[in-house]
């Protein structure tokens, strides 16, 4: 009797609000708060539910007794019967670490599925209504199409069906197609741009005297199809060895997924709950978008085959591990499934962070976004189930040489002045897309919740040149459709840059004996860049559909985020602490660009900009006061000789930091050790 | 009788050392500092980042090799020359630079084998060296200077 009552007053209620429902239902019981994300490209079918912590042992004893159709809570069960519930599952796998997924709060998330006919905005409002529940996620779908939340950002790609030329005699590697990257290392070739400036790479080479990578080290790339057999991947893929030497169809390594040998497609096992191993010849609807990205990350090096890899080892078996987490399907918008949320979802990409994180992934090499306009970080709150497993990523990612996992976003391709979500998240590097002269591409988001830039190519730099079509001034990496290798530019193509680069920050740690945690790795990423205002002057030509407009750079400046990343800076401070000195005796001025990365004349300092403490300036003989000049510049007098820890904190990506309230930047605190002694005038020791 | 016999030999090597050795007081850092040598500790304290060897060569020339502090992978090498007088070192770079000590380092040479400087003019400033052979890769890479970047990774001080 109870029950019919409930769904009674809730069909009522539900009735009541289907001109207005945000203003009726919160009338009538149904709280909106709970309701996370919109309507927008949500999926038909299947909702994600959020129990409250204290009802879930309820929860879970009832989908027991109902074989997974039932709730075990009335008034929730109510509505799953009245709509036909065909089945309620939780969202994260149990495996092996299920202590762990319970202590963190995992076991909490459900997703509900239904007909797809079935209205889910009506039960949406209807689960909302119940005090069991604490949230309602719409289970949006992640496809490239644009006119949905989120896409991944490549714009184009094309064959390269050239000669295979000679590798140069004094490339650092033998593979042939290196010359064409000079997003690694460029050296003014104008065949690329006939504006191309020298420098304008991730000053690679420097690098990689010192390492190419380490194969204990995984990336994981959240993205569409990853080719594990492809001839300049498979050598650097991730192998779960346990699955490659297990039984076929048996979860061998007790991870929650069976014959995951590279990685997992989240996308098919969400769509029908079945097994499907990551394998070549099993991808229909792909793009080359997630190979794309791998082989930036760590194409095989020196293998006498396509291009380079940012951390492809040396052909010894040193690449970094490529974990192919597919979370995209990459439907085409002509196909007949594209009405469907078969495209990836919200569960699917929760899934992948899972995954990432327990099967030992350090990086998660992001270059996906939501679209629309977000305009604080409340929209990604912890009762977005994708934060939730971001947040497990964080905490639990790293595998053995990391301590947490940190993944790094593309801004956007959208031209628009803020980074898109998640990547715009205070926590999160954000990466914004630098064009082979150091100007910013002219697809690139830029603004608010944007952190740093890299490379991502511009096609329309070679277009203006000859209108070839010939697309040298992109990015150049593997491919899955369109041949074995092509270009593609978008902030897509930066972020693998910065992912790349951040591992081999991690294997050059290992090399010297230390493990950091991914906060530190984050810092000294975004500390280990270079000035980008300075080329943010002029104009430079863009395209509006057709039609050729003029891009007054000025907009960008300040608004790249800190500034273009350099992989051997990176290195070096992996390897200590940034060191500045000072002479005793006279106040100095002390440039701390190379110690924190970007322009500091323009930085936003927080926090006072600068901590030090009494002991610390008694110790140095501090005379006066201690402080940031408008340049950038540390000014300080030193009276006694000795030596001390500062930290200095900034913003990266804005001039205040994300909140709730609006959309801003990470902060940074930087420890910069300061030496204060006699130094010769030139420098020297003694 | 043996022991006259050794006593006699003692004496006869004592004088033929004597009188076979320069006129006068000889200062024995002149000799002691010639070498290679590490530095093991300043002030206490030694950030990990300060690495510095130097060779004290006996025409009175010296090459120093430090990490540049802004690029620790890289040594940065400078030469020059000093002057022993009493316990004091002084010393100018090639570039004509004086050393940051002006006054120089009263300078010891320790029962253990190091070398001990302390900056006359700052007692709290005090560095040991200890006696090694400074590594080919120090010496060989020592020129290696990054010059990528808006800033680059030249030798700078901020001065």
């Amino acid at each position: 009797m109870k029950k019919v009552l409930f769904l009674l007053a809730l069909a009522f209620m539900v009735g009541c609000v289907q001109d207005n429902l945000s203003e009726a239902t919160v009338e009538s019981g149904a709280d909106m708060s709970k309701i996370v994300r919109t309507t927008d490209n949500y999926a038909k079918g299947s909702l994600i539910i959020n129990f409250d912590t204290q009802a879930i042992s309820r929860v879970e004893a009832g989908i027991t007794r109902s074989a997974a159709t039932r709730s075990g809570i009335e008034s929730f069960d109510a509505v799953l019967e009245q709509y036909g519930a065909v089945s309620i599952q939780r969202v994260f796998v149990s495996n092996r670490f299920e202590e762990r997924l319970r202590k963190e709060g995992m076991h909490t998330w459900y997703v509900v599925r239904f007909a797809e006919d079935v209205d889910v905005e009506r039960v949406a409002a209807l689960f909302s209504a119940v005090s069991e529940v604490d949230a309602v996620q719409y289970n949006c779908a992640n496809t490239h199409i644009t006119d949905v939340k989120s896409e991944g950002l490549a714009m184009r790609a094309a064959d390269v069906a050239q000669a295979e030329p000679m590798a140069a005699a004094d490339a650092p590697f033998n593979d042939p197609h290196y010359s064409k990257q000079w997003h690694y290392n460029n050296t003014g070739d104008t065949k690329v741009y006939s504006g191309i400036k020298a420098g304008a790479d991730i000053n690679l080479e420097e690098a990689w005297a010192l390492t190419a990578g380490d194969n204990r080290i995984i990336v994981a790339v959240i993205d569409s199809y990853v080719k594990a057999d492809h001839p300049d991947l498979n050598d650097n893929m991730w192998v779960n060895a346990a699955e490659k030497s297990g039984k076929a169809g048996v979860d061998d390594d007790n991870n929650g997924y069976v014959d995951d040998i590279y990685g997992f497609d989240f996308c098919e096992f969400v769509e029908d709950k079945s097994t499907n191993m990551v394998e070549p010849g099993d991808h229909e609807f792909q793009s080359d978008h997630g190979t794309h990205v791998a082989g930036t990350v760590a194409a095989v090096n020196n293998n006498g085959k396509g291009g380079c890899g940012v951390a492809g080892g040396t052909g010894k078996g040193d690449g970094v591990r490529i974990m192919g987490c597919q979370a995209f399907h990459d439907l085409p918008s002509t196909h007949p499934l594209f009405s469907k949320w078969t495209s990836g979802s919200d569960e699917a990409m929760a899934l992948a962070y899972q995954y990432a994180a327990d099967n030992g992934a350090a990086i998660a090499q992001c270059s996906w976004g939501y679209i629309s306009k977000i305009t604080s970080d409340s929209f990604f709150n912890q009762r977005n189930v994708v934060r939730k497993a971001l947040d497990y990523f964080v905490k639990y990612g790293g595998g053995e040489v990391l301590e947490g996992g940190l993944p790094i976003f593309a801004a956007g391709n959208e031209k628009s002045d803020y980074s898109c979500y998640p990547g715009a998240f205070r926590d999160y590097i954000s990466v914004t897309a630098m064009s082979c002269n150091y100007t910013p591409a002219y697809y690139t988001n830029f603004g608010k919740g944007c952190t740093l830039a890299a490379p991502g190519g511009d096609y329309l730099q070679k277009y203006w040149d000859d209108k070839s079509g010939e697309m040298n001034s992109e990015v150049y990496s593997t491919t899955y459709l369109s041949g074995d290798y092509g270009y593609k530019q978008g902030t897509s193509m930066a972020c693998p840059h910065v992912s790349g680069i951040a591992a081999l920050a991690i294997a050059h740690s290992l090399n010297i004996g230390k493990k950091l945690t991914a906060i530190e790795l984050r810092n000294i990423l975004v500390s280990s860049t270079h000035d980008i205002d300075r080329y943010c002057v002029g104009t430079k030509s863009s395209q509006n559909g057709n039609s050729v407009v003029t891009l007054e750079l000025s907009k960008y400046k300040g608004r790249m985020g800190v500034g273009y990343i350099d992989a051997f800076k990176t290195l070096m401070n992996v390897q200590g602490t940034p060191c500045i000195t000072v002479r005793l005796g006279s106040r100095q001025t002390v440039d701390l660009t190379a110690a924190l990365g970007g322009n500091p004349a323009s930085l936003t300092f927080v926090d006072g900009g600068l901590t030090m403490s009494q002991s610390a300036r008694t110790k140095l003989g501090v005379e006066g006061d201690v402080s940031i000049t408008a340049t950038g510049k540390l000014s300080i007098k030193c009276t006694k000789p000795g030596s001390v820890v500062l930290k200095v904190s900034y913003i990266a990506g804005g001039n205040a930091e994300g909140t709730d309230e609006a959309t801003g930047g990470m902060k940074i605190t930087k420890e910069i050790a300061l030496i204060a002694r006699d130094y010769a005038t030139n420098g020297g020791w003694l | 009788m043996k022991k006259i016999l050794t006593l006699a030999l003692v004496l006869v090597v004592a004088l033929m050392a004597t009188s076979c050795g320069p006129k006068g007081k000889e200062n024995p850092l002149v000799k002691g500092v010639v070498g290679e040598w590490k530095l093991t500790s300043w002030s206490a304290s030694l950030i990990e980042q300060i690495e510095v060897y130097v060779e004290f060569k006996a025409d009175n020339t010296f090459v120093l090799y430090q990490k540049d502090l802004q690029t620790p992978i890289n040594y940065v090498t400078f030469k020059g020359t000093y002057l022993i007088s009493g316990d004091i070192i002084t010393g100018k770079y090639s570039d004509g630079k004086n050393w940051g000590a002006t006054n120089g380092y009263q300078t010891t040479l320790e029962p253990d084998g190091t070398l001990k400087m302390v900056n006359a003019d700052n007692p709290d400033d005090v560095s040991k060296y200890a006696k090694t052979t400074i590594p080919s890769s120090v010496k060989g890479g020592a020129a290696k200077l990054s010059t990528r970047g808006d800033e680059a990774f030249e030798v700078k001080r901020y001065l």
